[in-house]
This record gives structure tokens, sequence and C-alpha cells, in this order.
């Protein structure tokens, strides 16, 4: 064994100290980097670690400028500096800036806030500082934000299906213009209501360069009657504002204020206002409801009765005698209506008890019934009082007088159709379509290719709202904005600016309604004191709105201007409704509507035949549908037809049936639209100055088909099959509870007594966990949730839930987080209604967590119920074992990812495949792969976001920081949510000490995070749970 | 020396048989020419299973969407095959474990063809196991390995977990029972081959080169007691645990205490229903009929009356347990059973369990081949009817009246279904040919005890040992 | 094993024989070198004075490691190195263990022992068995002598078996 030393150098061998110190260098210095490292970076001795830096630097340099494709190709512009102003901050990636502007479709108006993120809208707020709607939203609003990205959207101007350029558009259209008014020929421009200052500017300059333009509004449901009406009462053809908040008692006649009828954000939020007693304030408004179909107005009222609508007259007379009588007023012919004098008494004298708090409304577009509605408001003194004439809408602006004459006129030469589709959704369809065919020009300023664009010579595809700039005037002396929140994705223009442009006025959106919204608001400026133009916008809105309502009514005009004689009912009679998801089907093509569950039969993706129960009883039809598979029906009326499926609507009055108008569109209008449901527009009748939106003498014929429904909700009511059916009684009872008003004020437990036997009877093995932080909970009130299902789109578009199609909800696999049940009790023929929202219940001892075999769900230390989806491999048994069935499964992949390539969804339900459409979805939110459960996570990115902010700002949490997506939607303010720990919140009130609160299940010890409050209704009897329609079970 | 068995017993071999005779009979299931009616079998299962293959393919290439199920009906024929194929797979290692324990000679005929039936049957389950889920290409996360996201584990208190790790050991044990059992009777073949020819090379592979050694057969002997002592908790704890799939959950009609037990009787129950099925068949085209006896039969009719009954109590069980514990959604959960919509399903269940094996008190219809055929088809109709009760009729109204539905399969499902049947069989007609059906060894060692002429010979008179008293005389025999 | 051994081999058709012949052989103190048969003869072990196998014993022993194994991952996965909350459930849940612990044990127990076996019978897939005759899987037992070493013992071998029965008495070299 020798003992050598090996060595390599002679350094090495003598073990000198340059050479210790070299060897105990792993590399040697001096790398010869400073050839291309200019001075800037040059060091006094660039070693091994600067020599890494510059080489991991330009490494990734160069992999960035490889790989990364070219972000102008995808990116959205950015909306900078539209006038030299620094407004529009600066983009801050993965911040979100908020614009306010202005929601308008229909009679639907709100004054919203726009989220923008990378300056791309994706979701809408309600703007909280605005009056009136005061942030409430509607199912509509929140879905608009999508219909930005709608893929059946025209890019650029057509003539004749060809495209063309706008500069060609312009001169050929204003060419033809020239002709026609030189020749004295008639243009004629179709517009529904617009109450946007810009565009009657515009309107204005097209007149004075056109002089023989005549300008007819139409509105596709019309309210007509009631400025009619009002032209004789108040002397001016107005719409007032209804100050249900104001009102005691509440009288409605067909009509539905809260979801369709007009300005239905405002009346939900005044409605609700005084519907919720509290202990210190037992108190709210009672509700009388006289409907022919149920509406979810009719659903949240006290007191129901179903009427035809050719007894809606003759109820409301004999109401004006009653009234009269007492008020000596003259009192009109003596009508019987039988049954119902009883209730009408009754409620006659309830309106005399609150002679000036109250108020009698009614939706139907007929004069007379207008007229009675304004004499006994008038007699009770609500003008002024309830009613705020000062305040009139400019919404449902609709002439019918004038679109009869328009149709039966035959000299028009030039048809402009301004935001309208007239050959789908008016009364004369049929005789404009030939206007159109016959016009020397029609033009369209449609963003689709609608049943009307398809016959006109040229298309101006005008820009979607989010895209635009405007000033509206929704009610008198309320201005709100339009801003854009993007730049126009395509080669489209603001139908205002064609219009001046046709006019051979040039100029940009932005000029045109700077001077408008200037031209009319320099006396606000002036009395807003500095309030500047931009600020004005920043804040969205300028109201000059006085808060006392003013009005009076001339009674004696009214009565005498009403005719007497009732209508003749014979055979079926048949109305035709604004859905509310669709309202009269401008946004039919938005897929988050059509999939969204009508609040009352829970269908989606069709209009139905809604037909009484006793009714359907005897025509064979059965209430419950195992596989969702429901019989179809025909509908004969006046030799046209319609096939519809049937859905037994509980409440729909006997010999009467409901359809939805809306449905049924052309494939232009888009994907979602086509296909679904039948369009009943054609059925409705001009009948002496108005439209009428129900008809008589209609033939019913159940068919043999069948339709396959999208259903939420199979079990329309509580009825069970065979004999069990007084065990769903019983599940109801612990699920919705209710009481009336007279049991809430003698004790605040009312319904809820059993809880406090369930709380001592609570009991565990286990000591569990507490949470030291936040305990994030939520509560809703069942007493002010009118369904109008706002927060489910919202939730919707803020959590990315995808939309699965026709197919795929008929196999009852609805992706929605929150959804909102219904549940009826009492007589089939006209139940007692409640709504319940229902999403995750987030439970402390979540049955869901102990069974998922790989962690994929667990509990967080703030209460949330958490999802780990790229953990979840998909066994369901989470979703089996969720008593709630809140728990989602992603059955296909239906938001079109890409690792699954060709494998999509077999289901026609490709509506999110596509990349336009997918600019909407949330990136703060994971998009779900398939295969993997998904559920509500009380919005969880809010939380973060709030967090941070607060951190940032460096204080704790407030009450109020953080707010879901349904509650921020919420018109009525059903749901609150917060830090049940804090103990000066919202919800450690309601949780501690309001008696109403109730969870669901609650002695099986859940422990859910989510806490219900009693309905509580304002009858004298007290709410009964006999239980729906065991009888045609049998059957 | 093994116990002497009471000469009034009947044979449960039949025949004359020497050892020479039983190895040529069982052998000669693995020579000669391949028969038609074999080849026709295996065909047409091969192409049922290939088709049972696309369906599985065509669900993880479009979703388990493809399938009837729904967000309140979560779990419906996936897992309800899955159970039906595990419960089946219990009569194998019970009769060869349970039955070995008991010193039940008759075990001996059917043993090793009950052992590969309980294999392919877990191979089928499991097969379930993994396509249930979402994302069968993750389904690997359900193993604790120490992974880099970590730290992060599995949900060890999840009986979908206890599942996985009970069905792996289950299907491992039941393997090296069954192949450890093999070993000696692969040798015989191996034997009866040319040797050196490739069929000589396959089984001396097979049988790992088992010579008989006497010290071999010692330390055999003891190892297949003792796996036969573990496997037979084994055989109870697994399905006692995939019943507390259910048993755990809250579910109203899953979340019963009885469970347990119940299940486990029905798993034997259909276990030997299926062994049943398979038997009659297999004795038939197999020529085995001196081996598989109606004897063999009239046994497993008797667990199959006992067991039967035991699952028809625990159904009245669970009805007046709902009744008794006051809790309404327990009531109407087993109320909408026997009334709503499945009632058909459950009273199938009811009429197929619990009914019809009363027939089998009647000695005549136990002894009689058709009689028992056609009850072995009914029980595993009426077992898979049972869970696929407990699964659906539970899950399609629980608690909100909301979000009850309905179910119905769709061909994709019934697809897997069948081919499960298809791949089942495929397994057991190649088991049946290249593999000894009858466990050689074991038969011989009951020879003496239950084989026919001996009894008869014991029957006469009590002779110390035959073959020793004229041994002198082979003196003659010449050797070289 | 490589290298041959001689044996004297004696054939017997019958078990019974057999059993008598070994305890012959055994009273007479003639050394068996083994014995073949083609299915378990029961009391030969104890006849050939063949210790008992401790197979059992590596089985608890791996049982015993399993179940440790079990219980110990189950307790640092998740009491120690991830703890969640699920559902409200302990986190040292040790009674939803229980099912996992005995699977983990009997799967151990029993790999374990088996391939205890196959390593003391040196069995193993492509061995090349010595086989003394064909029959011996079939019909026939074999008592054998090792007469490698002194093969004048084969007389006396010889007239013991063919007095004690054996069908057949030959050598074989293998």
């Amino acid at each position: 064994m020798s003992n050598n030393k090996y060595w390599q150098s002679l350094e090495q061998r003598d073990e000198t100290p340059e050479f210790k110190e070299q060897a105990a260098k792993e590399f040697q210095d001096e790398m010869p980097v400073f050839d291309y490292v200019d001075d800037t970076t040059k060091v006094e001795s660039t070693g091994r670690r600067d020599f890494l830096k510059m080489m991991g630097f330009s490494i990734s340099a160069a992999a960035i400028a490889s790989s990364c494709k070219i972000p102008v190709k995808k990116a959205i512009p950015y909306v900078f500096n539209l006038d030299q102003s620094s407004r529009i901050p600066e983009l801050v990636p993965g911040i979100a800036d908020y614009f306010a502007t202005s929601y308008a479709e229909g009679g639907d108006f709100s004054s919203i806030l726009v989220k923008t993120r990378e300056n791309r809208p994706i979701k809408i707020e309600g703007n909280t500082a605005a009056p009136f709607v005061k942030g409430g939203t509607t199912a509509r609003a929140q879905a608009s934000v999508l219909s930005l990205y709608d893929v059946a959207r025209l890019t650029q101007p057509k003539k004749k299906g060809e495209s063309i350029t706008w500069e060609q558009a312009d001169s050929e259209i204003a060419k033809k213009l020239t002709k026609i008014s030189a020749e004295g020929g008639k243009i004629v421009i179709i517009s529904n209501t617009n109450y946007s200052l810009a565009t009657q500017k515009a309107l204005a300059t097209f007149k004075a360069k056109y002089p023989t333009t005549q300008v007819v509004t139409y509105d596709p449901v019309s309210l007509y009657a009631i400025r009619k009406a009002n032209q004789i009462t108040l002397g001016e053809s107005i719409i007032p504002t209804y100050l249900f908040d104001k009102a005691k008692v509440i009288a409605g006649f067909n009509c539905d204020f809260l979801g369709g009828f007009v300005n239905a954000t405002e009346n939900a939020k005044r409605y609700s206002a005084n519907r919720v007693p509290t202990k210190e304030n037992p108190n709210m408004s009672r509700h009388y409801h006289f409907q022919s179909y149920v509406s979810i107005t009719s659903a949240s009222a006290d007191y129901k009765h179903s009427i035809k609508p050719s007894q809606e007259k003759a109820v409301l007379m004999a109401l004006y005698n009653k009234i009269a009588a007492s008020t000596g007023a003259s009192s009109l012919a003596n009508v019987t209506i039988s049954d119902l004098q009883e209730s009408v008494n009754k409620l006659a004298a309830e309106l005399l008890a609150n002679r000036g708090e109250s108020i009698v409304i009614s939706g139907t577009n007929n004069v007379d019934i207008q007229l009675l509605t304004n004499a006994i408001n008038a007699m009770l003194g609500n003008y002024g009082s309830t009613i705020d004439t000062a305040a009139a809408l400019n919404l449902k602006q609709g002439n019918d007088e004038a679109l009869k004459a328009l149709s039966d006129d035959t000299s028009v030469k030039a048809v402009l159709l301004l935001n309208s589709n007239p050959v789908y959704d008016s009364v004369f369809a049929d005789k404009i379509k030939n206007i159109i065919t016959k016009a020397e020009l029609s033009v369209s300023f449609a963003d689709r290719l609608d049943e009307s664009a398809e016959l006109v010579q040229y298309i101006t595809p005008d820009n979607h709202y989010l895209e635009s700039w405007d000033v509206l005037e929704p009610k008198k002396g309320y201005i709100s904005f339009v801003q854009p929140t993007i730049n126009q994705l395509f080669d489209t223009r603001q139908a205002f600016v064609s219009l001046s442009e046709f006019a051979g006025a040039t100029t940009t959106a932005y000029d045109l309604i700077k001077s408008a919204g200037e031209g009319f608001t320099t006396g606000f400026i002036a009395s807003l004191g500095n309030t500047s133009w931009e600020s004005a916008l920043q804040t969205g809105f300028i109201n000059n709105v006085s808060e006392s309502a003013s009005g009076s009514a001339n009674l004696s005009a009214t009565v005498s201007a009403i005719n007497t004689k009732l209508p003749t009912s014979n055979g079926i009679e048949v109305i035709f409704y604004e859905s509310v998801a669709l309202a009269d089907g401008k946004e039919a093509n938005n897929p988050f509507l059509q999939e969204m569950p009508d609040p009352i039969t829970r269908t989606s993706w069709d209009n139905f035949i809604a037909l009484p129960y006793t009714f359907a009883i005897n025509n064979g039809i059965k209430a419950m549908s195992q596989d969702s598979t429901v019989k179809t029906a025909k509908i004969t009326l006046a030799n046209k037809e319609v096939v519809l499926p049937v859905i037994i609507s509980y409440g729909q009055a006997q010999d009467t049936v409901a359809i939805a108008l809306g449905y049924g569109r052309s494939q232009g209008v888009g994907p979602a639209a086509f296909g679904s449901g039948q369009n009943v527009y054609p059925f409705l009748t001009y009948d002496n100055g108005t439209v009428s939106y129900s008809a008589g003498s209609a033939a019913y014929e159940t068919l043999k088909g069948t339709h396959k429904m999208g259903m939420s909700q199979r079990y329309h009511t509580l009825q069970e099959d065979n004999n069990l059916y007084n065990r769903p009684r019983r599940f109801r009872n612990n699920i919705v509870k209710e009481a009336n008003l007279e049991q809430f004020r003698k004790d605040d437990t009312a319904g809820n007594e059993d809880r406090a036997k369930i709380k001592d009877h609570l009991t565990t093995l286990y000591k569990g966990y507490d949470s030291p932080g936040h305990h994030w909970s939520m509560a809703v009130d069942l007493n002010s949730c009118i369904g109008c299902a706002a927060c489910v789109i919202s939730c919707n578009i803020e959590n990315n839930v995808p939309v699965i199609g026709r197919e795929e909800m008929s196999n009852t696999r609805s992706m929605h987080w929150l959804r909102i049940d219904r549940y009826y009790s009492g007589d089939p023929d006209n139940p007692d209604v409640a709504f319940q929202p229902l999403m995750c219940q987030h439970c402390d001892n979540a049955p869901c967590e102990n069974v998922c075999p790989v962690n994929a769900t667990n509990h967080s230390s703030e209460g949330l119920n958490q999802m780990a989806y790229n953990r979840c491999i998909g066994t369901k048994y989470c979703a089996n074992n969720c008593p709630f069935k809140v728990r989602k499964f992603n059955w296909y992949d239906y938001q079109g990812n890409d690792s699954f390539g060709g494998w999509n969804d077999p289901t026609d339900a490709s509506y999110m495949y596509d990349n336009l459409t997918r600019m909407v979805l949330n990136p703060d939110v994971t998009v779900r792969s398939r295969g993997v459960i998904e559920k509500c996570s009380f919005c969880v990115q809010r939380i973060q976001a709030s967090k941070l902010t607060a951190k940032t700002e460096g204080r704790p949490l407030k009450d109020g920081d953080v707010k879901t997506a349904c509650q921020t939607a919420c018109p009525t303010n059903s749901i609150s949510f917060g830090d049940r720990n804090d103990k000066n919140s919202e919800i450690h009130r309601i949780f501690f000490d309001n008696g109403r609160n109730y969870h669901l299940y609650e002695e099986q010890h859940f422990m859910t995070n989510v806490g219900y409050q009693v309905k509580i209704r304002n009858t004298d009897e007290e709410p009964e749970f006999t239980f729906v329609g065991a009888k045609e079970d049998k059957a | 020396m093994g116990h002497f068995e009471s000469p009034l017993r009947e044979p449960l071999v039949n025949g004359n048989k020497t050892y020479k005779q039983i190895t040529d009979d069982i052998v000669a299931g693995t020579t000669g020419p391949v028969g038609l009616l074999w080849l026709l079998a295996t065909g047409v299962s091969g192409l049922v299973a290939l088709f049972g293959v696309f369906c599985l393919v065509w669900t993880i290439c479009y979703g388990i969407g493809t399938w009837g199920v729904n967000s309140t009906v979560g779990w419906a024929w996936d897992i309800t095959n899955f159970v039906w194929w595990v419960g089946i797979g219990h009569a194998g290692t019970l009769i060869s474990a349970i039955l070995l324990l008991f010193r039940q000679k008759w075990r001996t005929g059917v043993n090793r063809a009950a052992e590969a039936m309980t294999i392919f049957a877990v191979i089928c389950a499991g097969l379930f196991v993994m396509l249930h889920t979402g994302r069968p290409w993750d389904v690997f996360f359900i193993l604790p390995y120490p992974n880099t996201r970590g730290p992060l584990w599995t949900n060890f208190n999840s009986p979908l977990l206890w599942d996985v790790f009970a069905i792996s050991t289950y299907l491992t044990v039941s393997l090296l029972f069954w192949y450890t059992g093999l070993v000696p009777d692969f040798a015989t073949i191996r034997d009866r081959a040319k040797l050196g020819s490739i069929r000589w090379k396959m089984y001396n592979f097979m049988c790992f080169g088992w010579v008989g050694s006497a010290k071999h057969w010692e330390r055999w002997e003891s190892l297949s007691l003792i796996l036969a002592g573990l496997a037979t908790p084994l055989v109870l704890s697994v399905h006692t645990i995939v019943s507390f799939d259910f048993a755990t959950s809250i579910v109203a009609g899953w979340h019963t205490t009885i469970l347990p037990p119940y299940f486990v009787a029905g798993a034997i129950f259909s276990g030997f229903a299926m062994v049943q099925t398979l038997m009659i068949v297999a004795r038939k085209v197999m020529k085995l009929e001196d081996y598989i006896t109606i004897t063999h039969m009239e046994s497993m009719n008797k667990v199959i009356l006992l067991t039967g009954t035991m699952v028809g109590t625990a159904y009245l069980t669970e009805l007046f347990v709902a009744w008794y514990s006051g809790s309404m959604i327990e009531q109407y959960a087993f109320a909408n059973r026997a009334f709503g919509p499945y009632w058909w399903a459950y009273w199938i269940m009811m009429s197929c369990n619990l009914i019809f094996p009363q027939f089998f008190w009647v000695k005549k219809l136990r002894r009689s081949i058709y009689f028992t055929f056609f009850a072995s088809i009914i029980v595993n109709i009426g077992m898979w009817f049972e869970r696929f009760v407990i699964i659906v009729t539970s899950l399609h109204r629980d608690y909100l009246p909301s979000s009850w539905t309905s179910y119905s399969p769709t061909w994709v499902e019934i697809g897997i279904y069948v081919g499960t049947m298809g791949i089942f069989m495929t397994l057991f007609l190649l088991f049946s040919r290249f593999f000894p059906v009858v466990a050689i060894a074991e038969i011989k060692s009951i020879l003496k005890v239950s084989g026919n002429q001996y009894r008869r010979d014991q029957m006469e008179e009590v002779k110390e040992e035959p073959a020793y008293q004229d041994a002198d005389s082979r003196l003659t025999y010449k050797i070289d | 094993m490589s290298t041959t051994k001689k044996y004297l081999v004696g054939m017997f058709d019958d078990d019974h024989t057999l059993l008598h012949a070994v305890d012959g052989a055994v009273k007479a103190g003639h050394k068996i070198d083994d014995v073949f048969t083609p299915f378990p003869v029961h009391g030969l072990e104890h006849k050939m004075g063949l210790r008992p196998t401790k197979i059992h014993t590596a089985g608890f022993v791996f049982g015993l490691t399993g179940l440790v194994i079990a219980f110990s991952l189950m307790a640092f996965a998740s009491a120690i190195n991830y703890p969640n909350n699920f559902g409200g459930k302990p986190l040292f849940a040790l009674p939803a263990w229980i099912p996992i612990m005995f699977e983990i044990t009997v799967l151990s127990a029993s790999t374990g022992m088996v391939s205890v076996f196959y390593y003391l019978c040196n069995l193993y897939p492509g061995k090349q068995p010595k086989i003394i005759d064909a029959r011996l899987t079939d019909d026939m037992f074999a008592i054998t002598f090792d007469i490698t070493k002194d093969s004048s013992l084969a007389a006396g071998f010889t007239d013991f078996l063919r007095h004690e029965g054996a069908v057949e008495v030959f050598e074989k070299e293998i």
C-alpha cells in the first residue's frame, strides 16, 4: 500500500497559497464576459454569479421573445384618453376598473357600474350611488355583458348581405334619402322607445335635412293605454312613478310590476322596502293581486285571486263602485262578479282605510281599465302621495295608434329601423314587412341579422351599449350617462352617429353626446354647483328629481271617459306575457337568459303553454314529469295556431292559458335564440287604439307528441305519487318556514318556534373547530325575495358557470351554483308561492368533506367549504352526500377546454367554446375542467380581494367590505353576507338577534353557514300547509 | 391423517375413481383439440367484451355525461355493478377459505373454479371503481404517495379510500391463494406432457418447478391453512367496507348500521348463486359430473337458502327501524322505496332474494339441477336490483324536494355492464381451457375418505389397511 | 444443487403403503432423503419426523410490520403532516383508520408469507426441476435414499423397500 501523492500541477504539489485559494472556488474568476457586456452592467469583477445572471437574463429574454404570441392579435385595445383627458386610469393588470354607465332595454332601466379587467368588461354591478334603483339590477342587466361578446353580432355594414364600407353606406344612403325627400317621398324611422338625448339631437338634425321624415315609436310590449288614460286624468300622456314604499295597501291587476311592466328594478326596490317586518317595526304592506297568469309579482302577493282577462274590467268597476259609494263619487253601472265580490269588498275596505297610502295598478294595455285604476287612485287621493306624476317615466313611449296609422300607410318610400325589429315583435308585422320590402330605401341599425334586418337593403350595425356613448333621461329630471367600457370590437357605429352621418353632419359619438349632455345639463350644472361634466360622467348620473311626490288628478273627466261596456268572455282566453328571463325577446340570444329557469315553472330554453291545474288534469296532463318529457298542445286563435309544450302553472286562472313572448327567433338572431320556443307576437291584436295582450275564444287541443323540456325542478309541487303525499308536506315545513304578520307581532319567532328545541338537542362527540378570525356567513330573507333570479345570472357571470343547453337541462344537470327553489302550498288552483335561493350552505359539519377520498374539498378556518378543482377526480361521492344537492358535476367539457381536443360536449350546448364568448370569463375564477365537482364558494375571490384592499390600506376588514355577486345583484336586498364573528356586523345581528332566522335541517347538525329568515305573509289567515295536488297523481 | 367421515355421508366423488383416473379426467380438459362449443362461447363473450371496451372508451372520450346520471343521482349503474361484482367475488375465497377452516371436504370439487371466478369478478368490479370517476386518468391521486405538491395526502376518513385498500388487498390475497393452490396441479399437467415440449416448458414455468417433495407439501399445507385463516376475516371485511360507502353517509336509506352484516350475507348469497350458474355449465361441458356432484350443489343451495333468508330479514328490519326511528326523512325514504316510482325494482328485489330462495326448503328442488340453475339466475338478478334499489331510490329523493329527480340508464352504461359480463366469461373460459378447473391434488387427498368405492368398502367391513395386506404379492413385479 | 446425486428410488402406488414404509424406514433407522407424493399425504411429515414449519411466524412478523406502517402513515399524514378540517371531524380519527390498518396487515402478512414459502422451497418461475419420475405427480408415491456417497447401501435399501411393498425399486442419478 503505497502512499504516493498524485498532483496535477506543481502548485498543487507545493500547495501554494494561490492554489489553495483557487481550489476553494468552484469556478475560475474573470469569466470573459466583458466582451459582450456594456459598461453599465460592467462591475469590478464579473464572477460566476454575474455570469449566471446575464446568461439567465439573455436566455429568458430569448425565450419570451420567441415563445410569446404577438399580443396585438388577441388583445382588446384600451379605451385611452378619448378626450385627451386623463380620466381613464392607466391599466394595472390584475386590478379591476369600474365605469359608471346605464343599462336600458325595453321597460328595464338601471344605472350600473361595469367591472373591467385588462379593459375587458366582465361583470355588471348595480350603481349603489344612483337614486331609485340603488344598486339593484335585473337578470337581463346582469346577463347583458355576455351579449357584448355575441358571435351573432354583425361586424360591419352590409348591403343586401354583401359587406360594404361605411363610406359607401353613408354616401349611397344619403344619396337615396336626398332623392326621396326631394321628391317629397315619405321617410319613416320606426323606433322602439328611446330616451337618448343624443339620438333625439341626431333625429332633429336628420329631420332638418330631410323634412319628410316621420318618427314612429312603438314598444313590443306596449303601455300606451296608461299614457292615453293619463292624458285624460292628468292632462299629460305620461307614466308616473309608483312609490310602493309609501303604500300600505297595494292592489295589482294583471300587473307584473316586479318583473315586467315598466321600471321593474325601482319598483322592486321600493316594494321590498316595506315588506320586511322587524321586531322594532312589525309592519309590512299588504299586497292584493288579481292575476290571470302567475308572475313573480302575483307570487309575492298576500292575497291572490285568479281572474280571466275579460273579468278584470268588471272587478275594477265593482271596486270603483264600492269606493265611490263611501267617497261620494258618482258610481258606475252595477256589475255582478259573484264569487269575487267578497274579496273586492275586503280590498275596498282596506283601501278606504288607507287613503293616500295605497296603490291600485293595472298592467293591462286597455284605456278603460287604466281609467278605472286612475279613478280609484284619484278617489283614494293617491296622486301626489304614492303616485308621483312629476317624476314621469320616459320609458315605454310606444304609440300604438301611430303604428297602426303607419301600417296602413302605402306612401312610405324609405324606412329606417332604429333599435327596432317590427317584423318580429310588432302587432302589424305583416303590413310593415310589405312596407319594408316595397320601400325604395330600407335601412336597419340592428346589431344582428334579425327578422327585419333580413329584409332591408342596408344594415348599418349599432354598437353594443358597453361600446357606446350616450345620455339617457329615463325619468324627467334624471340624467344617466352611457360611456364605453371597451373599444368597439367590430367595425360598427352608433346609430345616432349614423343618423347624423346620413344627414351629412359629420361628428363623433363623444362630441355629440357631450353637446347633448351639456346642452341639456347646463341648468343642472349650475344648480349642482361646480359639478363638472367629467365628474358627472364619473358618477354616471345627474339627479334633479325632488324627493316629495306631487301630482293631482281630474277625477270627473276620468270617470266620464270610462266606457262601461263589459267585454264578452267566450271559450279559452290566452294571455301573452313577458317572461322574467327574456322579456320582449331582445336578449333572446343570451344563453345565460335562455338557461335561466323561469321563477315560477322552473323551465328553461323554451316558452310553453301555462295551463291552470284543474283544466290540465281534465285534459289528461300529469303534473309531474319523471324525465322532463312533457306533452305538447296546440292553441288555435283566429285561424292562427301554435304548438308548444304544456306546463301546469298553479294559480293560472281557469279557462285561460298563458304563453310567453320573445321566443321563436330566426337563425340570424343567433345560435341560442334559434330553435327556442315559438313566436306568439303574431297572435297579438289591435283593438280600438291599443294593442291587446290577451285574446278570447281560443281552441286548446292536447297533442300526442311530447317535448324534452329544460327542467330544473321536476316536482312542480310538493305533491307525491301514490299515497305518500303527506310526507313532503312535512318536509316543506322544515324547509320554508312561514307565519303571518299577526303571529309575528305576538312572537318574533313565529313559524320558527321549533328552533329553540332543536338547538337544545344538538350535541356532538367532537370538540369541533372554531373560527378565530372571520366566520363568513350568509342570510337570505325569504320575505323580501321576489324570485327575480338576478342573483342567479350574477353568480353565473362572476363564477364562470358554464351554459349547458336544453338537453342537459332536461337531464337535470343544471350547473347553477345558486338556484331559486320554488315551493307551493295551499289550493292547487291558487296556491301560495315561496321562493328559496339555495346555494352551498357551507356547513361547518359538511357531509361532503369527510367522504372525499382525495381531500379535494375541505373546510377553511373562516368557515368556507373549499374546493380544489385540480385535486378532484370526480367520484361524485360528495354530491351524493350533499343534503342540498348544490354540488355540480362537470358531466361534459362545457367550456371548450383545450386539453380535451375535439371531445367536446356532444349535446348542442357549445355556447362557450368560442374565443369571443370566452372573453367574458372572470380571470379571478378557475374555469373548471371536465369531470370535476364545482359549487358556490361564497365568492372567495371577492373575500380575498377585499382582504388585500384592507391590508394595503392598513385597516381591519369592516362589515360590508365583502359583497358576494348574488348580494350585489339583488334588487330587494334579500341577501346579507358578512363575518359572523364581527359583533356589529349585519349578519351577526341576523344570526343572533333575529327571531326569524333559521337554518336548513338544523336538527341534522350540519351547522350550515347560510341562514334563512321566516317568510311572513300579511294575511289574516294563518299560512296553511295543506298540500298541493295529491288528486291528479291518481289520474 | 385427515378425519374419518361417517360412511353414511354420500360420496363427493362418484364412479369408481383411482388417482390415475382423476388425473386423466381433469387434465383431459386442458389437452386434446379445442371443442367447437368452447370456441363459440369464447368468441361470443369476446365480442361482448369488446363492445364493453368500446363503451368504456366512449365514456372516457366524452365524459360521464354520456350516462344517465344527473346532479341528484350521482351514482347509479356504475356503483350498482361494482357492488354486484364484488359481491359475486365473495364466494370463491369464502368457499376455499372458510370451508377449508371448517374442513368441509365438499369444497374441493368447486373451490378452484370459485376462486378463479372471484378474481375475474373483482377485476370487473375494479373496472367500475376506475370508471365512475370523472377523471380516470387522475385516479392515482387516490393513493397516499409522497408527492411534490406536498404536503398533500389522501383522506383516510373516506370510505371510498377504505374501499380502494379493501378491494386491492382482496384481489392480491385471492390471487396468491389461488395460484399457490394451482402450483402442484400445474406440475401434474406438466408431467403429462412430453418432456421438453413447449407445453412442458410452459407448465413447468407456471408451476415453478414443483416436484411434490414431502417438505414442500408440508409447507404448502400450512401456508394454505394460514392464508385461509387470513382470507376469512378479509372476505368479511371487504363487503363490510363496501357497505360503509353507504352506511357512513347521511343519505336516508344509506345511513343504516345494519348494512355491513346485510351486505356480507348478500355477497355470499350472490356469490354462491354465481358459482352454481358456472358450475352447472362447467360440469356438463367439461364432463366433470363425477367431481362436481349433486351433493355439492345441495350444500351450496343450503348456503343460498340461509343467506337469502338473512338478507330478507335485513330488508324487513330496515323497514321496522325506519318506522321506529321516527325520523321523517328515514320513513319517507323507505316508503318511497316500496311505493315510489321505483316500486317495481323494490319488489323484484324482495321476491328474488327473500321469497324465491325459500323453495330450497324442499329437498327435491335443492337437488334438481335445472331448478338450481334457474334459481341461481334469479338470485343474481335479485341481488343486482338490491344494489340498484339501495343506491338509486335513496338518492333520487332526499332532503330537498326541489332537487328530486329520476334516473334511467343510457346505452353506454348498459354496454359497459354487459361488457364486463363478456370480460368475465372470456376470462373464465380461458381459465377452464388452460388451467385445471378442479383441484387435482385436493380431490386425490379426499378420495379415500369421500370416494365412492371406498365408501362401499367401508360399509361392508372395516379392514385395517387393505393395500398393505397383500403387499407381498406385488413382489413379483419386475424391477430394473 | 448443480452436482448430480444418485438416489435409490422406491415407488409405491398407495399412500397407506407409503406411510407404512416411511414408518418402517424411520424405525429401522434408514435415513430417508425425501418422499414424493402427488398430493399432501396427511401424517407423512410426522412419520418422517420433519420439524414443523415456521412459516406462520413469518406471517405474524410481516403482519405486524404492515399494521405499524399503516397506522404510522395515517397518523403522520392526517394528524401531523397535513392537518385539515374535514367536516369537523378530529384529526386523529383512529376509528376511521381501523379498516385500512386491517387491510394492510392482511396484505403484508399474506404477501410476505407466500414469498417466504417460495423462498424456502426454492421454487421460482423457470426453475429446472429434478424429476425422479413423471408419475409422482399422478398416482405414484416414492421414497428416495441418497446413495451418492456409498452405493453399497443400495442393496439393503432395495430389500427393505421391496418388503415394504414398493411396486418398483430403481436407482436414479439426477
